[in-house]
């Protein structure tokens, strides 16, 4: 039989499409030669030898697309070839789908979207509390990331979805993760039996990643947003997220991450807890865990401590477990400091600790407090001293690089890491650094590509040192799993090949940190 | 504005996007070419990478391209809305080199070979390399295509050049042909054998360039780009590792270019290889 | 919380795209909702006009039918001192909101000397200039006169006008002839040419046509717009189809009426020559629509859209005669080659009654060339119109876009969902140098700026509370 073909002008198609109609095309029953290739003289020429030049290939030029057929019976060749233009339809119709359905307005959203039951709210403050009400009317729950929005308002939502058995997660909250689906700044985690509330957003963060790290799974990830656990909210988000876990089949162990809940709502909390028949386990950061820890709630000082136990919970085995297998960690991280300690100038005496996560630089506080004693902070916990001026630290030192006085005109610094890094190569010149303390939080809403910026600045930052004669320690954490865009284990591995130590929490960072400054023997 | 294209942020501006009036010529869901008279600019996202005539941009692109584009100091006209071009982020896709390099040059050959014929797509250039891979050039037409660029590419090796740069120009698969890939990556080896082992290139590569050029704005672009020196930041990065340079390691720049196009990636850094094979081997025998 | 807990997660995405990017890429269904800030008005006002929602929005369905029901024709011309009520020899009716001479824009300028200078007031432009600083001219917006004037819009007490009527509801509306392209009146040039060709067209395009249309009667405007939007214009930038249909039922009248053969080829050949011929009666037929629909209680429908090269004004149909003005932005032009944005002069002209209308912007969906010559694609152009139908009150019954299974286009701006949505009119209009005399620099889109839109809202709250 003879050939067919058609001659695309004026419409371009990217390369994979044209690859993938190509191998489509030559897989068609029948077919037992086919082209698809731009109307260059060279092309033209392979046609021509294959016979599957047409006479109105002639006039192609290089911008034009040919597509050309070779098959044994009509019926075959015009299959093909209608097969191909269905190829080509489909690619474009894929692009625009690709774009994503859009709607004007929330009602034209509803309209292209039936059976939405969640509206994530990002827009500017000042509205979004307006916007969130709208939603609740219309039987959305609503994941309230934008700040900013007035306590009262706050409030007013809260009860209203309450009452219609619907949730707001936020203000204030940056990631969420439910049904698996990571919303906002969140990971990809296992799916499994730990539900977490969380009322700190890269709290949730590292707690749902170490969990799915250790090979356990997430149920829910619910946050809250800052505020809940105040007097003036209520806690109401924080109860319905509990309430729901306890009830949820798919929830076996529960935990609870915030600061120190305001003493009213604690009360509600543990109340609420001493019906639930599951293990809960509780990180409220920066408080005691003895006089917070009550009655059926186990509740610890740190989100590492917390997140094990529940890994260890969810397998069926006591909370004991945990205690050892962090023991044991510890022990390595004093084992890594010694060897750190020894390479030392007199000069370096102290921590630098950089954080993009509020919660991480709150943890870092409670970790640190115990083995160096009071950290300076432009974010300080009760008995840490303020730091005047947050461009210049004083001491040990950890900033939290989140807080408004740095971000204010500028992205958060767990997407741009430009002010991070100035600063890290700032410390690494000061003779008084021994130590500088990273978070590295990865996952969908993060930088991108954090090795390419934090790599070479890392390295810098240690040849810096080093050309002064000072040995650098850069301890850091990636809180991520491999599941995420970025790979965990390739960012660590990245980092540890710039020279950092990679540790496996945050809060494990920050012992690690404090064990190679402290001299003296060591502690547990 | 209403109805303009969402908001862009551009991140890196190449240092060949010249201002002027632009207007579309081609427009996919991850990339647009604008182009006016001679000239060409490339909206592309970030995961492209950047590059000496690109425009590497975050931020959901339009479903439609807008049929104009202004280019102005500072600023992208897309259609009617105004896109910032930050000043910061200029690229300047040049690399420098020197006989220091040389060493590390020779010894990245057998590397590079491995790390391509390891991952290279199917029906890429690779069968140039590991002459087998041609099965997947089983019908007809492919096999003229094999044929045509094989042959192609021993001229572009032997004595004559140019003879093989009009063989292979706007030769094979892709919107950007693989020939012109092909050609890219040889200019690109060509350069750098120029300024590492010390071969006087200039004039292979100007009349390699010029036999090259053809109807397709984005691979002329491309080429010219290749025989200045302004390479794209993949391209860059290949050619860094094959140098030595600290930084990603060869392995995973070749992972990097292979994402490229369908098979443009594959067959540049064919290119690139088959090219400073040859080069190496003049330098080192004389031949 | 079983809604969420207990079925399959589907987001609606409010705000930060990259959250929508997210789910897409772990295949979680989400729609992302292109969501605008609500202009930033007085929140009282705002509750006083939630309140009387419902009285509103019955005024402006009263306005909406008055709007769609007239009928404007074209019914004669006459000398602008002659019939334009209120008008004077050292009158000067102008375009947009009121303003005064110093205020006014280097085009505007230069159309007033040119007027002056063509009213005899003054021989030479430096005397043009003093006399018009000197306090004896007055100035008032052709709006105010029941008339309207494209880009400097000066009307003086020689000038012919069309006469337009709403035969539905008896209002008349006035405009004068278009000059044509180039160097004009109104884009302020004042040299010997132009004033010669306002003279010709004074002595001689007028009585022809005055002839011709008193032959026919009267011309069926609304049929040739309904017509012309069919035919690829929008009757604001794009006028070709419009102007040739005017000239296919003027040109057997001016043949016949028209004493010597020469006279009538050049009036003919003139109008052939302007594209743009159809504007000044596709305006004062918008204008005649929207004053019939003034004075409706509680409306809170836009009746005037109008610059003055300086500010940007807007009159609502509850509001009487109030002007609600803001600065007039720079459009966002495709500038002919040499020109740039430093160049352009700030948006001018009332011929943004034909937005007010339903037609120019709003209608462009109908234009998709003139949506190319601005720098879009026919796609952007359905999108613009599709947008306006957000802001609007009613859908043409007459105009009407064929690429939208002729639905009729958006008409009847109400400012309250302008203010509510954040979405604010879209205008595609040329632009011009903002030195007298130098002309058309480009054309643009602009959407109209929010200030004059916020202002009437909050006027309209201070009437009903």
């Amino acid at each position: 039989m003879g050939a067919k073909g058609v001659i695309k002008k004026g419409e371009y198609f990217d390369s994979v499409t044209l690859m993938n109609v190509a191998r489509r095309l030559g897989a068609v029953a029948g077919v037992t030669d086919s082209a698809v290739v731009m109307g260059t003289a060279a092309n033209k020429s392979i046609l021509k030898n294959s016979g599957l030049l047409l006479p109105e290939f002639a006039g192609a030029g290089d911008t034009d697309l040919l597509i050309a057929v070779q098959a044994g019976t009509e019926t075959a060749l015009a299959d093909a070839l209608r097969k191909a233009d269905a190829y080509l339809k489909e690619s474009r119709r894929g692009s625009s789908a690709k774009g994503g359905l859009r709607a004007s307005s929330l009602d034209g959203a509803l309209a292209l979207l039936p059976g939405a039951n969640l509206a994530v709210v990002s827009v500017a403050g000042r509205y979004a509390g307006g916007l969130a009400m709208d939603c609740l009317q219309k039987g959305l729950s609503v994941m309230l990331f934008s700040d900013n929005v007035p306590l009262e308002t706050e409030v007013e939502l809260k009860r209203f979805a309450r009452d219609r058995g619907l949730i707001v997660m936020g203000p204030d909250c940056g990631t969420a993760i439910i049904h698996g689906v990571p919303l906002a700044f969140a990971n990809a985690v296992r799916r499994g039996s730990v539900g977490v509330v969380a009322a700190a957003g890269t709290g949730l963060q590292e707690v749902t990643t170490l969990v799915s790290n250790e090979g356990v799974g997430i149920s829910q990830g619910i946050g809250t947003g800052g505020r809940d656990v105040k007097t003036a909210v209520g806690g109401i988000a924080f109860l319905q997220g509990l309430d729901f876990l306890a009830a949820d089949p798919q929830t076996k162990v529960i935990v609870l991450v915030s600061k120190p809940p305001d003493p009213d709502v604690l009360e509600k909390i543990t109340a609420r807890a001493a019906g639930i028949g599951k293990p809960m386990v509780a990180v409220f950061l920066g408080g005691d865990p003895a006089a917070l820890g009550q009655g059926r709630i186990s509740a610890f000082a740190t989100l590492e401590a917390a997140a094990t136990a529940a890994v260890f919970l969810a397998k069926g085995q006591g909370i004991e477990k945990s205690s050892e297998y962090l023991a044991r960690r510890h022990e390595r991280i004093w084992e890594l400091a010694k060897l750190d300690r020894s390479r030392k100038k007199a000069s370096q005496k102290y921590i630098r600790g950089l954080f993009s996560g509020g919660t991480f630089c709150a943890e870092a506080q409670v970790v640190l407090g115990p083995i160096v004693g009071a950290v300076h902070s432009n974010a300080p916990l009760q008995g840490h001293p303020k730091l005047e001026d947050p461009l210049r630290s004083v001491g040990h030192t950890v900033v939290d690089l989140g807080e408004d006085e740095f971000t204010v005109g500028r992205p958060h610094p767990m997407i741009d890491y430009s002010l991070r890094d100035k600063r890290i190569l700032a410390e690494a010149r000061d003779p008084e650094t021994s130590v500088i303390l990273l978070d590295v939080v990865i996952g969908y809403g993060s930088h991108p590509a954090p090795l390419d910026e934090l790599g070479p600045v890392v390295r810098e930052a240690i040849a810096v040192a080093d050309g002064a004669g000072r040995h650098l320690s850069v301890v850091c954490s990636v809180t991520g799993t491999d599941a995420d865009p970025q790979n965990r284990s390739l960012v660590a591995k990245g980092l540890e090949a710039a020279g950092a130590a990679v540790l496996p929490s945050n809060a494990a960072a920050c012992r690690l940190a404090g064990e190679i400054v402290r001299g003296g023997e060591h502690h547990v | 504005m209403i109805a303009s294209p969402p908001s862009l942020e551009v991140r890196s501006v190449g240092e060949r996007v010249l201002p002027g009036r632009y207007s579309l010529h081609s427009g996919f869901a991850a990339a647009a070419n604008y182009v006016s008279g001679d000239g060409l600019f490339c909206i592309v996202s970030l995961a492209a990478g950047p590059g000496p005539f690109s425009l590497v941009a975050d931020g959901p692109f339009p479903e439609l391209w807008p049929g104009t584009a202004v280019v102005e100091p500072g600023l992208l006209r897309l259609g009617t809305a105004g896109v910032p071009l930050p000043p910061g982020r200029r690229y300047d896709g040049r690399i420098s080199c020197d006989p220091a390099d040389a060493p590390a040059l020779r010894k990245c050959l057998i590397p590079l070979r491995e790390a391509l014929l390891r991952s290279a797509p199917e029906r890429s250039a690779a069968f140039l390399i590991e002459p087998s891979r041609d099965a997947a050039f089983a019908s007809p037409s492919g096999r003229e295509y094999a044929a045509a660029l094989r042959e192609g590419v021993v001229k572009l090796l032997g004595p004559d050049p140019a003879s093989g740069a009009r063989r292979i120009r706007g030769l094979g698969p892709g919107f950007t042909p693989a020939g012109d890939d092909l050609l890219c990556g040889y200019l690109g080896a060509g350069l750098i054998a120029e300024k590492v082992l010390g071969l006087d290139l200039r004039e292979t590569r100007e009349a390699v360039g010029r036999e090259a050029q053809g109807g397709n704005p984005l691979s002329n672009s491309s080429l010219r780009c290749a025989v200045d020196g302004c390479f794209a930041d993949k391209f860059r990065d290949l050619i860094l590792a094959c140098l030595g340079r600290p930084g990603r390691p060869l392995e995973s720049c070749v992972e990097a270019i292979l994402e490229l196009g369908a098979t443009s990636g594959a067959d540049l850094a064919v290119g690139f290889f088959l090219a400073a094979r040859r080069f190496s081997g003049e330098a080192a025998h004389g031949c | 919380m079983s809604s969420l807990f207990g079925a399959e997660l589907k987001t609606v995405n409010i705000g930060l795209a990259s959250f929508k990017e997210t789910l897409d890429a772990v295949k979680a269904p989400a729609v992302q909702v292109a969501w605008k800030p609500p202009i930033d008005a007085d929140p009282k006002a705002m509750a006083v006009l939630r309140s009387r929602k419902a009285e509103i929005a019955a005024a402006n369905q009263k306005a909406a039918a008055i709007l769609l029901s007239a009928q404007p024709a074209l019914v004669g011309m006459g000398i602008a001192g002659e019939v334009i009520p209120g008008m004077k020899k050292n009158l000067l009716l102008h375009a947009g909101p009121p303003i005064g001479w110093d205020r006014m824009c280097g085009p505007m300028r230069g159309a007033v000397m040119g007027a002056l200078l063509y009213e005899g007031l003054a021989k030479t432009h430096r005397e043009a200039e003093a006399l018009a600083a000197s306090g004896q001219i007055e100035f008032a917006p052709c709006h105010e006169h029941q008339a309207v004037g494209p880009m400097a819009g000066v009307v003086s007490a020689s000038m012919p006008v069309f006469i337009v009527k709403d035969e539905e509801h008896g209002n008349f509306a006035y405009c004068t002839q278009n000059e044509g392209l180039g160097k004009v009146l109104r884009y302020g040039a004042y040299s010997e040419d132009v004033i010669e060709r306002l003279r010709w067209m004074e002595k001689t395009l007028y009585p022809t046509l005055k002839a011709a249309i008193e032959k026919l009667g009267r011309i069926d405007l609304k049929n040739i717009i309904a017509q012309a939007l069919h035919m690829g214009d929008e009757v604001h930038n794009r006028n070709r189809a419009a102007t040739s249909l005017f000239y296919r039922l003027i040109a057997p009248a001016v043949a016949r009426t028209t004493p010597d053969g020469e006279t009538a080829a050049k009036v003919l050949e003139f109008i052939h020559g302007n594209d743009h011929f159809f504007l000044n009666l596709s305006m004062p037929a918008s204008k005649a629509a929207l004053d019939a629909a003034r004075g409706v209680p509680s409306s809170s429908m836009a009746v005037v859209m109008a610059r003055n090269g300086t500010d940007f004004g807007v009159q609502l149909s509850g509001t009487d005669g109030e002007w609600f003005t803001g600065p007039a932005p720079v459009p966002d032009a495709l500038f002919f080659p040499g020109f740039t944005k430093e160049d352009a002069n700030p948006d001018i002209g009332d011929s943004a009654i034909t937005e007010t209308g339903g037609l120019g912007g709003f209608a462009i969906a109908a234009s998709p060339a003139i949506v190319q010559f601005v720098g879009g694609t026919p796609e952007d152009a359905l999108n613009y119109t599709l947008q306006m139908y957000e802001i609007t009150a009613a859908e043409n019954t007459v105009y009407q876009v064929p690429f939208l299974n002729f639905r009729g286009t958006p008409t009847g701006i109400d400012v309250i969902k302008v203010v509510e949505k954040g979405i604010l009119p879209f205008i595609d209009t040329g632009v011009a140098h903002k030195q007298a005399g130098v002309g058309q620099v480009g054309a643009g889109v602009l959407s109209a700026p929010a200030e004059p839109f916020r202002k009437a809202a909050e006027g309209l709250a201070k009437r009903l509370a």
